[in-house]
């Protein structure tokens, strides 16, 4: 009963977590970023088996991850206000060569973050070439470059 | 999913209302956690000035946790006037209810006698004459969540120090 109560208990919490902290925490722009996904694995994974190393208990705790993350899968499908409520919602950051400042703010998204996607998806050197840039759901940006006229 | 909205030429589902709320959710999330992290700094999840505690009855002072976590170090610890001892041995007990509830890693210095009885464990410690007060420390692990009671005291006298302990899990 405890493997499925503490991971039921780690998964609500990383997902609290990882709302609070914002959309451009999960995104792993940097190399740290990643090293620190790495070790808030190594974290939870203790909280998760406790003194239990043994394969029912992985099995159990796996299941239980799974299970909720399906659940709430399922339950988004139904509510769309749970949909906005754990997955966020994407916001336009770039209108038309644009940036939009306040909200680039807001999403501590900067300029260079943009280009720098700008170059490596589209190609475009300048941000009046944009059309829009959107961040998307899941922290990472988009770009739509302008029609070539 | 979500309706899309359409500005200029693009289809998106953006909900900026929503977004405006999300981001306030996110300073006040900042927010508590700032508060937690300090508060878990001044000890009030265990090892800290909050969690440290004492008590104290005659001759007998206990120093425990008064804050812990599930199955993570804690220390128990008695310091006894010297007058306590008689002919180089005292005895302190501790309630069975506590030690059941705890695992005991470590005891130091060892005792010399340990005895069963029905409420209470028995350490009887051989202890050389001194004039300075003597120290025993219990090194214990918590097997238990939630608010545990305790009582110790040093066998002579007849009266018993009572503490509580909340255990995180």
């Amino acid at each position: 009963m405890e493997s499925v109560l503490r991971s039921v208990a780690v998964y609500f919490f990383l997902l609290l977590i990882f709302r609070i902290s914002g959309k451009r925490s999960l995104a792993q722009i940097t190399t740290f970023d990643f090293v620190l996904l790495l070790i808030i694995g190594e974290a939870t994974q203790q909280a998760l088996l406790g003194d239990d190393f043994s394969i029912t208990n992985a099995y159990l705790v796996i299941l239980t991850l799974i299970g909720v993350d399906i659940a709430i899968s399922l339950l988004k499908g139904h509510f769309p206000k749970l949909d906005k409520l754990v997955d966020s919602v994407p916001i336009l950051l770039v209108d038309n060569g644009k940036p939009l400042k306040e909200r680039m703010d807001h999403a501590r998204v900067d300029e260079y973050d943009i280009l720098s996607k700008a170059r490596e998806l589209q190609g475009l050197e300048r941000i009046d070439q944009i059309k829009y840039a959107v961040l998307e759901r899941s922290g990472g940006i988009t770009i739509i470059p302008k029609d070539q006229a | 999913m979500t309706d899309q909205k359409q500005i200029g030429s693009l289809e998106l589902s953006e909900d900026m209302q929503f977004q405006e709320s999300e981001w306030k959710f996110e300073r006040a999330g900042w927010v508590t956690g700032l508060i937690v992290l300090l508060l878990a700094l001044a000890g009030l999840f265990g090892s800290g000035p909050l969690s440290n505690a004492a008590a104290q009855d005659d001759g007998l002072l206990v120093r425990y946790d008064r804050f812990t976590r599930f199955q993570a170090q804690s220390q128990l610890e008695f310091e006894l006037e010297p007058d306590l001892i008689s002919e180089g041995r005292v005895s302190i007990w501790v309630s069975r209810q506590f030690l059941e509830m705890n695992q005991i890693e470590q005891i130091s210095p060892q005792p010399e006698n340990v005895q069963l009885l029905s409420d209470r464990i028995r350490y009887e410690f051989q202890i050389a004459e001194t004039d300075q007060p003597v120290g025993v420390q219990f090194r214990i692990t918590p097997e238990r969540i939630g608010l545990i009671q305790g009582s110790a005291g040093e066998e002579s006298q007849n009266r018993a120090i009572v503490f509580h302990q909340f255990v995180f899990p």
